[in-house]
C-alpha cells in the first residue's frame, strides 16, 4: 500500500499525528473521463482545524462528498479513527464520526429549528417504537434529554430563543449556524464545514471564527473547512491544503501557504495583501 | 334530522377514505411514488378479515390479523418490488406499482375466484344503533368514526413527537441530507410503508363492514377514490389527506342524497379535475416551485 510514504501531515511536529483521526491516502475520483480529484492525501489530528482552499471548481466539495460517501472514490482510501471507510455508506460514515454542512444550505426547511437538531440527535435518542406508542416513561425521559441537549447545542450560537421557528424562515446566516449545530448533534469526531461564512458580513464572520474555535475546544473534535474568506482561513486554521484542478498543490501552515509561489500563482495572486493574518 | 343523518353517513365514509388516503400521501411524501397497489392491499385485508371471521375467530383477533397481514404484505412488496428501484426513474417505480396491483388482483382471482363473497359484518360490529340527540346512529358509524379519529390522532402523535416521525419528515424533505445526519433512510421508508398499510388494514375492516361484499377488484375503485382524496387535500400532506378523505366522503353522500347516486364516481373525478386545474398542489399541498 505504501501508506507510510504518502503520510505527509500539515504540521509534522504536532503530537496529534501519533493517532490521526482521519487520513486520506491517494484519494481520487473520475466522473466519466474527467478526473475531478486525484492523489489527495491528508492527515488530520484529533483536535486540528484544517482549511481546504482553492479556486472554484478545484474539487473541494467533491472531496467532502468523497469523505462522507456521497460519492464512492475511484481510487485510494479514507481512514477514520484508523478504520478503512471503504464499505461504509453515508449514514454509517456519519455514525463513524463524520458530520458535515452544505455549501448550498440543506436544512429541513419545513421543520422547526429544534426538530432539525433533533434529527441530528436521531441516533443518540434511545427508545423503542413500542415505548413511543405506549408513551412509556423511557420515551418521555429520552425525549426530554434530547430536547435539553438540543437547547444546549443551540446555545453555542445563542439560538435557543428561536427553537420554535421554522428553519426555512431564518435569515441566511442563522441557517448556516443551524446547519453546524445539526451536524454537531450527530456527535462527530470530524466536522466538515462547507463554506460556513458564505453570505455573512465581516462582523458575523468574526463571530463565526470565535464559535468555530469554541466548538473545537469544547467538543475536542477536528474541523475541516472549505472557505473562500482568507481572513477566516488564515485566522483559525492550523493547517491549510490548497487544491487546484483536483490536485493538492500545497499544504502547510498559514504562513507557509502565503509564501508558496505555486499558491500565489494559482489562487492568492489575485488577492494580494489580503492574507496577512 | 335527515341532514344530520346524512352528515354522519358522510363522515363515516370520509373516515374510511381518509385512512386510506393517508397511506397514499405518506408514501408519496417520502419516496414520490403513487403506490397504486395500496388499494389492493385493502382487498387482501378484506379477505383476511373475511376468512378469520368465517373460521370463527374473535372480532378483535380478526382485526389484529388483518392489520398485521396488510402491514407484512406492504413490507414484502416494498422490499421485493420497490427497494431495488430506489435510484431508478420515478416512472419505473410507478409502472411497477401498477404491476403489483394487477398481480395482487389476479392472485386473488386465482385463489378466491372472481365472484364476490359476502362479508359477515355483523360478526365484526353487531347490528344496532344508538340515539344521539334524537338521531339514530348505527354502531358501525360510531365505531368507524371513532376508530379512524383515534388512528389519525395516534399517527399525528407519531409523526410530530417521536424521533421516527421526525426522521420520516426529514427523509421526505431531503433524503440525502437525512442520510448524512445518520438517519437510516431505508428503514424509515419501510416503516412509512408499514404505517400506511396498517392504516389501510383498519380501513379495510371498516369498509368491509359498511359494504359487505369482497371481490378481487374491490380495492381498485376504493383505492382510486382515496387517491383522489389525497390529491384533493394535497398529496404528501398528512392533514391534507385527512381533510381530503372527509371532503370526498361528504361529497359522495351529498350527491347520493340529492338523488344523483349514479353520478357519484363522475362527480368525484370531476372534482379532482377541477382541483388540479385551479390548485395543482391540492388544498394543503406544499409549494412545488423549486422542483420545476
Amino acid at each position: 500500500m505504501g501508506r507510510r510514504d504518502t503520510k505527509t501531515p500539515f504540521v509534522p511536529e504536532r503530537d496529534a499525528y501519533k493517532a490521526p483521526v482521519m487520513e486520506c491516502v491517494n484519494l481520487g475520483i473520475d466522473f466519466g473521463g474527467l478526473t475531478a480529484v486525484n492523489d489527495f492525501c491528508i492527515t488530520i489530528g484529533p483536535t486540528e482545524i484544517c482549511g481546504l482552499i482553492g479556486p472554484n471548481g478545484a474539487g473541494k466539495t467533491t472531496i467532502f462528498n468523497l469523505l462522507t460517501k456521497v460519492y464512492q472514490p475511484t481510487r485510494g482510501s479514507v481512514y477514520l479513527n484508523g478504520v478503512d471507510t471503504k464499505n461504509l455508506n453515508s449514514e454509517k460514515a456519519n455514525r463513524a464520526g463524520l458530520a458535515r454542512t452544505f455549501q448550498n444550505i440543506r436544512l429541513f426547511k419545513n421543520m422547526t429549528v429544534m426538530e432539525n437538531v433533533l434529527v441530528g440527535l436521531h441516533n443518540k435518542t434511545e427508545y423503542g417504537l413500542g415505548e413511543a406508542i405506549l408513551r412509556m416513561p423511557a420515551y418521555w425521559r429520552a425525549e426530554k434529554i434530547a430536547r435539553a441537549r438540543t437547547l444546549e447545542l443551540l446555545e453555542i450560537f445563542d439560538m435557543q430563543g428561536i427553537h420554535g421557528h421554522k428553519a426555512g424562515s431564518l435569515p441566511y446566516g442563522s441557517q448556516r449556524r443551524l446547519e453546524i449545530v445539526r451536524a454537531l448533534a450527530t456527535g462527530p469526531t470530524v466536522l466538515l464545514l462547507d463554506e460556513p461564512a458564505a453570505g455573512m458580513n465581516p462582523a458575523e464572520t468574526e463571530e463565526l471564527m470565535e464559535n468555530i474555535l469554541k466548538i473545537n475546544k469544547v467538543f475536542k473534535i477536528a474541523i475541516v473547512l472549505i472557505e473562500h474568506d482568507m481572513k477566516l482561513v488564515m485566522g483559525i486554521c492550523e493547517g491549510i491544503g490548497v487544491l487546484n484542478y483536483g490536485k493538492l498543490i500545497a499544504k502547510g501552515t498559514p504562513a507557509e501557504i502565503q509564501k508558496n509561489p505555486l499558491v500565489i500563482e494559482a489562487y492568492l495572486g489575485k488577492a494580494e495583501g489580503e492574507g496577512d493574518a | 334530522m335527515l341532514l344530520v343523518a346524512q352528515l354522519i353517513n358522510g363522515l363515516q365514509l370520509g373516515s374510511i377514505y381518509a385512512l386510506i388516503a393517508l397511506g397514499y400521501s405518506m408514501v408519496y411524501g417520502i419516496v414520490k411514488l403513487l403506490n397504486f397497489a395500496h388499494g389492493d392491499i385493502i382487498m387482501v385485508g378484506g379477505y383476511i378479515a373475511l376468512f378469520s371471521l368465517t373460521f370463527g375467530q374473535h372480532p378483535l383477533l380478526a382485526a389484529a390479523l388483518t392489520v398485521a397481514g396488510c402491514t407484512v404484505l406492504a413490507i414484502v412488496i416494498e422490499k421485493l418490488a420497490y427497494t431495488p428501484l430506489r435510484f431508478a426513474p420515478r416512472l419505473s417505480l410507478l409502472i411497477t406499482a401498477i404491476g403489483v396491483s394487477i398481480l395482487l388482483q389476479n392472485l386473488a382471482q386465482y385463489f378466491f375466484s372472481a365472484s364476490g363473497r359476502s362479508f359477515p359484518g355483523h360478526l365484526m360490529i353487531p347490528h344496532g344503533s344508538v340515539s344521539l340527540g334524537g338521531v339514530m346512529v348505527s354502531y358501525t358509524s360510531v365505531i368507524t368514526i371513532v376508530t379512524s379519529l383515534v388512528s389519525m390522532a395516534a399517527l399525528t402523535m407519531l409523526v410530530k413527537h417521536t424521533k421516527l416521525g421526525k426522521a420520516m419528515r426529514a427523509v421526505s424533505e431531503d433524503q440525502d441530507a437525512a442520510r448524512l445526519m445518520g438517519v437510516n433512510v431505508n428503514s424509515v421508508i419501510t416503516f412509512t410503508f408499514a404505517v400506511g398499510a396498517a392504516l389501510a388494514g383498519i380501513g379495510a375492516l371498516l369498509y368491509s363492514v359498511r359494504f359487505p361484499l369482497i371481490f378481487p377488484t374491490v380495492g381498485a375503485m376504493l383505492g382510486l377514490k382515496a387517491f383522489v382524496a389525497a390529491v384533493f387535500g394535497g398529496i404528501g400532506s398528512i392533514p391534507g389527506a385527512m381533510l381530503g378523505g372527509y371532503a370526498i366522503g361528504l361529497l359522495e353522500v351529498l350527491v347520493t342524497a340529492v338523488g344523483l347516486s349514479r353520478w357519484v364516481d363522475g362527480v368525484v373525478f370531476m372534482v379532482l379535475i377541477c382541483v388540479l386545474m385551479v390548485r395543482p398542489t391540492g388544498i394543503m399541498g406544499r409549494n412545488m416551485m423549486e422542483k420545476v
